[in-house]
C-alpha cells in the first residue's frame, strides 16, 4: 500500500482538502492532500502514496539534471552536506 | 482536450524518467565510479572485506530487486533490506480483531488490498485473513484510500472500520480528514501507523551486535518517509552509529547515486547525511503535514510484529478523538507488552528478513510453502515485502524454484 507514484493534479476541491490526480492512465482520482494545501495547484506533478499526495516535485529546469549527475560523478559538486 | 493543459506536467514525468530510470549509459557511468570505490577499499582492508548498506524502504528493495542492482554491483557490497513494509508488522493481533468484528458484529471494513490478504496466527470464527472472511460472509472493502472508505461509508448506515495503517508518509492525510471532522458517524479509524526512525535504530543496533558480520557502510533512507518528517530527522543515526546515511529517491539511478555517495563516504572514513532526493526532500521536510499528525495522534511504544515492542515507534489517535477510535470505540483492549506473544505462524523467519538478520532464501517456506498467489507469512503479502519482491522479480534460482526458468 505504501507505493509513491507521480501524478499530475487536475483539480483542487473546495475544502482545500481534496484533489483530483491522474496518474497517467486518464482515470481521475479523488486523494487527501497531506502537504500544506497552499503549495498544491492544478497542474503540479506530485507524488501520490495510497491516496494521500506526500510531496510536490520540485521542477527544476529539465537541462539541469543531466549536467547535475556528471557534475556529482566528476566530483566537482559535492550534494549539500546537512550534518554540520 | 483539456488534458493538453497539462502535457508540461506529463512531459516532466517522462523526462524524469528518462533521466532516472531509461539510462543505461549513464548506469554504466556510475557504475564504474562505484568500482573504482571498491577497489581502493579493496587495497586499504584486503581482499576479502565485505560491506554491507541498508535500505529501509519496500520501494527501495523493490528498484534493486526490479533493476537486478545487486548483479551489477560488485561483490564486496551487500544490500541489505530493513523494516520497510507496515504491512509486514502489523500484529496479528489486529487483523484477528477485524475478522471477529466483521464476522460477528458485521461491522463494514475498509482496507488496502494487501492487508486484505494479511494472515492472522490464529483462525477467528475459521478465517486467517480478512479475505476468507470475506468468503464466509463479512463485508470487506477494499479501496485505494481514505477519501474512497468515507465517500462508500456515506452511502450506507452500517457501522463500519477503516483500518488505517502506514507509515508517517500518509499520516498526515488520516489526520487532515479526521481534524476536518470528515469522518462519518458510522465510521471508526483502527491506528496502526508506524514511525520508521525507532526501527532504523533498533534494526542496526541488532546488526551492529554482530561483529562477525560485514560492517554496515552506510544506510540508504527513505525518500517519501523523510518528504514529511524531513531529512533531519536520521541526524541522529548518522551521530549514533558513526555511518552515512543518504535519502534517496526511488529510480535505479536514484539509487546507484546514492551507493555512490555512501562508498565515497566509507572510504574517507566520514559519516555524514546527504540528501540524494532533491528534487522532492528538503531538511525540515513538510511542517503542515507535520503539524497534522501531531495534533491527531500520539506518539506510543508499538509492537512490530515478530519482533515486539520498539520503544516510541507507532501512534494512538489522541484522547479526545476517543468517539472514532476503532478499539475505544467497540471496548477493545489494545496490545500490551503483558498480553502480546511472538505473532509469526510457525517456519515463517519474515521478522528477521524485516531486520535484515536473514535473507528470503534462508526461510524454508519461502517459495515452497509460502507464494505470492498463497502468501503465508506477512513479508510475501504486499508488493512492498521484502519475500514478494524476491519472489516475483527475483533471480534464476528463485525463477526455477516457479519453474519459469
Amino acid at each position: 500500500m505504501c507505493w509513491g507514484v507521480p501524478a499530475v493534479v487536475k483539480k483542487i476541491f473546495n475544502d482545500n482538502l481534496r484533489a483530483l490526480v491522474d496518474y497517467g492512465d486518464g482515470i481521475d482520482r479523488e486523494v487527501i492532500i497531506g502537504v500544506s494545501d497552499e503549495d498544491i495547484k492544478v497542474g503540479d506533478v506530485v507524488i501520490v502514496h495510497a491516496g494521500v499526495i506526500i510531496s510536490k516535485i520540485d521542477e527544476k529546469d529539465l537541462d539541469l539534471y543531466e549536467e547535475y549527475i556528471e557534475k556529482i560523478l566528476r566530483d566537482e559538486r559535492e550534494n549539500p552536506d546537512l550534518s554540520e | 482536450m483539456g488534458d493538453n493543459e497539462y502535457e508540461s506536467s506529463w512531459r516532466y514525468i517522462d523526462y524524469i524518467e528518462k533521466i532516472f530510470r531509461r539510462n543505461r549509459e549513464l548506469a554504466m557511468k556510475i557504475v564504474n565510479k562505484i568500482n573504482d570505490l571498491t577497489d581502493q577499499i579493496r587495497r586499504v582492508y584486503g581482499e576479502d572485506h565485505k560491506i554491507k548498506i541498508m535500505n529501509f524502504c519496500g520501494t527501495h528493495e523493490w528498484t534493486i530487486v526490479r533493476y537486478g542492482i545487486r548483479s551489477i554491483l560488485p561483490r564486496m557490497i551487500e544490500l541489505v533490506a530493513g523494516p520497510g513494509c507496515p504491512v509486514c508488522v502489523t500484529p496479528s493481533y489486529y487483523i484477528e480483531r477485524l475478522i471477529e468484528y466483521s464476522l460477528e458484529e458485521k461491522i463494514v471494513v475498509y482496507t488496502f488490498g494487501d492487508v486484505y490478504r494479511l494472515r492472522s496466527v490464529k483462525p477467528v470464527k475459521g478465517a486467517y485473513s480478512l479475505s476468507e472472511a470475506k468468503a464466509l460472509g463479512a463485508d470487506v472493502r477494499i479501496v485505494e484510500g481514505f477519501a474512497d472508505a468515507v465517500r462508500d461509508s456515506l452511502g450506507h448506515k452500517r457501522e463500519s472500520v477503516f483500518v488505517g495503517i502506514g507509515f508517517e508518509t500518509i499520516a498526515p492525510g488520516y489526520a487532515r480528514y479526521i481534524l476536518h471532522n470528515k469522518i462519518p458517524n458510522n465510521m471508526s479509524f483502527l491506528s496502526l501507523v508506524k514511525l520508521t526512525p525507532p526501527a532504523m535504530f533498533y534494526s542496526l543496533e541488532i546488526l551492529q551486535d554482530k561483529p562477525t558480520e560485514p560492517v554496515i557502510a552506510g544506510v540508504i533512507a527513505p525518500g517519501h518517509v523523510s518528504t514529511i518528517i524531513g531529512a533531519k530527522s536520521w541526524r541522529p543515526v548518522v551521530e549514533h552509529f558513526n555511518i552515512p546515511v543518504v535519502v534517496s529517491g526511488f529510480e535505479p539511478i536514484d539509487v546507484l547515486i546514492s551507493i555512490f555517495y555512501i562508498l565515497k563516504l566509507y572510504v574517507r572514513g566520514e559519516a555524514r547525511l546527504l540528501i540524494e532526493y532533491e528534487r522532492a526532500v528538503s531538511w525540515d521536510g513538510d511542517l503542515s503535514a507535520q503539524s497534522y499528525i501531531y495534533k491527531v495522534f500520539e506518539v506510543r511504544d508499538d509492537v512490530w510484529r515478530g519482533i515486539g515492542y520498539i520503544p516510541k515507534s507507532g501512534l494512538r489517535l489522541r484522547e479526545e478523538y476517543d468517539k472514532i477510535d476503532f478499539l475505544k470505540r467497540h471496548g477493545i483492549k489494545d496490545l500490551s507488552p503483558e498480553t502480546w506473544a511472538t505473532d509469526l505462524s510457525p517456519g515463517c523467519r519474515c521478522a528477521e528478513i524485516v531486520l535484515g538478520k536473514a535473507l528470503p532464501r534462508d526461510c524454508p517456506l519461502f517459495m515452497r510453502k509460502c507464494t505470492p498467489e498463497k502468501p503465508y507469512g506477512p513479508c510475501m503479502v504486499s508488493i512492498e515485502g521484502t519475500c514478494s519482491i524476491w519472489a516475483r522479480y527475483g533471480s534464476q534460482e528463485i525463477l526455477e524454484m516457479r519453474g519459469v526458468s
